[in-house]
């Protein structure tokens, strides 16, 4: 198992801890997207459903 | 994922449909299959890869020849034989059944055809009842265990090695990448990337924002209003003093004797003077309104002439009124009975005479129309002829005040002139005051007319202008919003690409940790592996204090392929359990070992057997007899849970049988076939 003094999971995430919320959901939406996009091999609309993504956090 | 369960029928090596093989899971983990060279380890580990995902190994020969040829051989020309592999496995409380199947045929030329495979998926979840999956069965295992990455868990131990070599090692980088989720990083920055291009070009498009300018014009013509509203009050007072002035010296002279008769006619004529005004601009308001509500009425008189020509030429035709009505005609037809007592019925001559009446005779509905719109238009005439009448009238009216008033206006003209000539000079003196009032008056009421219009003029300006400031404010909204949006896919991206940066580097240095324990454990070589920031790997030796690269030998490149396997199932399965958002969504994973010991001596052999159970969450390990050492069971009997012999059928009649002793029973390996065919069957271990 992995000896956790020399390595910290929790550090990679923390920059989405420490962003407003607004950005956490964006980023959050954008990475499950592109993950089941990327099992499924398709790529299509992905520009324009990340645009929605972002009109529906920022309004 | 966790592996329960296979079956095979006619795949390879096996004929009809085999044993269920079941594997070993939780603590003791570990199933072995047995078999000689031929027996089917191959078959089994490439079993897998074909339900999964329809690749072979590189080791398995002949991939066309999948079905049984014994099966094949029992049916006749053209009939198809079914052939078979069936996993069952478990993965986030969901149980799935995944089978693969495809039919083969014998052509007349003794060829064997294979149609496409077809794969089979259900699914069972909490209520254990099994279902269709919602989704494609491909999509649903490329979420589980990728395709790309299938080589980390389904592997020739034999062939590990290769997984190293200079043309694999960028592939590796790749596939690691994807495992801790890079690639989903990578894919979101670009595409964020995109979202925040469209975004600019939609600011572009909005354009600039002109509130600024706008709200500055809007107060410049508020100020002139001001302005000139005081300009207007003042002009208005003085006009009022100035009428003032002139009713006062006009009763002062009409008080004066010797003019009185002069000064009442003159009162007279102004009185008049101002009724026929009123009544001019009273009549012209009147021919306003009648041209607006009656006007339309002379533009008719084309369109009544042009109805009038069609009614009289229908009239004189006989059509209208018609003698003869469609509804008459129609009555006859639905009774079957004409006036003069012939019966008609449908498709008899007189039935036909009278029906040809229908096109002949007059809708009753139409005459009541025309009648009614003749009625109307004789109206429309008699209308337009008032409405000239009137509008005549009132132009009469006009022209009669006209020379009323230039009359008055001589009359006026001559009584002033008549006082300023007067011999008296204070009368002279006073008309010349008066003149020089009304002088006044005009000036001012021209300068009165021309600040109202320019009043008027700003007025609509102002209104102009604020429907411009609306405008624009709404616009400044959008603008804000795009602003906002393209500020946050900004954070958005440095958020990933700071996260992308520290799973780079935190990721890589922690891999590389566990890949050196792994391989210390195993190897005892001073050796230590490196891996780069392409994720690329190498050997070191350290010894002398300077970092070179080993030229590694077969076994050793072995071990370091395992360890970098071990490395990272572990890495991935700790990454997956703590971050479900850019990592795989496994976090156990299964790993298919065929003949994990090729090239590797007792020493070797031993460290594998004694590390391997620890690599991953659920093993499975084909051995050959003579892999299956004294030394490699010690190490991996605690995590042995289930075990299986491949037993070979040989047709040929001096085959050498084989056998192998487990748990102190005795199993055969190789056995004489009872028929022509070599097949293999499958027998489980007690344990």
């Amino acid at each position: 198992m992995i000896n956790n003094s020399y390595y910290n999971l929790d550090k990679i995430t923390e920059p989405i801890r420490n962003v407003k919320p607004e950005i956490k959901a964006i980023v959050e939406q954008v990475l499950q997207l592109e993950k089941d996009k990327l099992s499924q091999k398709n790529l299509r609309y992905i520009n324009d459903d990340i645009l929605k993504i972002i009109k529906e956090n920022i309004q | 994922m966790k592996i329960n369960s296979l079956q095979l029928f006619n795949f390879r090596q096996f004929y009809g449909k085999t044993p269920i093989i079941n594997f070993a899971g939780g603590e003791k983990n570990t199933t072995i299959i047995h078999g000689n060279n031929g027996a089917g380890k191959t078959t089994i580990l490439n079993a897998f890869t074909w339900v999964f995902y329809e690749r072979f190994t590189a080791a398995f020969a002949s991939p066309s020849l999948l079905i049984n040829k014994r099966a094949i051989n029992e049916v006749e020309f053209g009939v198809g034989v079914e052939c078979f592999a069936e996993i069952i496995f478990d993965h986030d409380y969901k149980s799935y059944q995944l089978k693969r199947k495809c039919f083969g045929s014998r052509n007349k030329e003794n060829k064997i055809e294979i149609n496409q495979t077809q794969l089979f998926m259900m699914v069972a979840g909490d209520d254990g009842k099994w279902q269709h999956p919602m989704e494609q069965p491909s999509d649903i295992i490329e979420k589980i265990l990728p395709k790309s990455l299938h080589q980390y868990f389904f592997f020739d131990g034999e062939h590990i090695d290769h997984l190293f070599r200079v043309e694999e090692r960028h592939k590796i980088a790749e596939d690691t990448k994807e495992l801790i989720g890079v690639k989903v990083l990578e894919r979101a920055v670009i595409h964020l990337k995109n979202a925040q291009k469209t975004l600019t070009e939609e600011l572009n498009l909005l354009g600039d924002i002109k509130v600024k300018n706008l709200v500055k014009q809007q107060q410049n013509q508020e100020d002139l209003t001001i302005k000139l509203k005081t300009e207007s009050n003042l002009i208005s007072q003085r006009l009022e003093q100035l009428e003032l002035d002139k009713q006062t010296l006009s009763n002062q002279m009409l008080a004066m004797s010797g003019i009185e008769k002069i000064q009442e006619l003159k009162q007279r004529l102004l009185i008049e003077e101002k009724e026929i005004r009123k009544n001019l601009i009273t009549t012209q308001q009147a021919i306003k309104k009648e041209i607006s509500t009656r006007s339309y009425l002379t533009f008719l008189s084309s369109t009544m002439e042009e109805f009038n020509v069609i009614i009289e030429e229908l009239r004189e035709k006989g059509e209208l009124p018609s003698g003869i009505k469609k509804q008459f005609v129609e009555e006859l037809l639905n009774r079957n009975k004409c006036i003069c007592g012939t019966e008609l019925h449908p498709e008899n001559e007189p039935y036909l005479q009278v029906k040809k009446w229908m096109n002949k005779a007059g809708n009753s509905d139409i005459e009541e129309a025309a009648i009614r719109l003749e009625a109307q238009s004789s109206n429309i005439q008699s209308l337009v002829e008032q409405f000239w009448i009137e509008i005549n009238q009132y132009q009469q009216n006009i022209n009669d005040w006209r020379i009323q008033l230039a009359n008055i206006e001589n009359q006026l003209d001559n009584i002033n002139e008549q006082l300023r000539q007067y011999p008296d000079l204070n009368i002279q003196e006073m008309q010349k005051k008066l003149d020089n009032i009304d002088q006044h008056i005009r000036q001012l009421t021209l300068n009165e007319g021309e600040v109202n219009l320019q009043l008027d003029n700003i007025q609509e300006d102002l209104i102009n202008i604020e429907k411009q400031i609306k405008k624009q404010e709404i616009k400044a909204e959008k603008h804000a919003l795009i602003i906002r949006r393209i500020e946050a896919t900004e954070e958005s991206i440095k958020c990933i690409m700071e996260i992308q940066k520290r799973m780079e580097i935190q990721f890589r240095l922690a891999l590389e940790k566990r890949l050196q324990e792994i391989f210390k454990s195993i190897s005892f070589t001073p050796y230590q592996p490196r891996l780069n920031q392409n994720y690329e790997l190498n050997l070191i030796e350290n010894t002398s204090g300077i970092a070179l690269s080993v030229a590694a030998s077969t076994g050793e490149n072995q071990i370091l392929s395992l360890s970098f396997i071990g490395a990272i199932i572990d890495m991935v399965r700790q990454w997956s359990k703590e971050n479900n958002l850019v990592g795989l969504d496994s976090s156990k994973f299964p790993i298919i070992m065929d003949s994990p010991f090729g090239s590797l001596d007792e020493i070797y052999r031993r460290q594998v057997a004694k590390c391997i159970p620890k690599l991953a969450n659920q093993l499975v390990v084909l051995v050959t007899k003579t892999q299956w050492r004294n030394e490699v069971e010690t190490e991996m009997n605690p995590y042995i849970n289930k075990q299986y012999v491949l037993v070979y059928l040989s047709p040929k009649e001096d085959c050498q049988e084989d056998s192998i002793t487990l748990n102190g029973i005795e199993y055969p390996l190789v056995k004489r076939s009872d028929n022509q065919f070599e097949y293999t069957e499958i027998m489980e271990v007690n344990i």
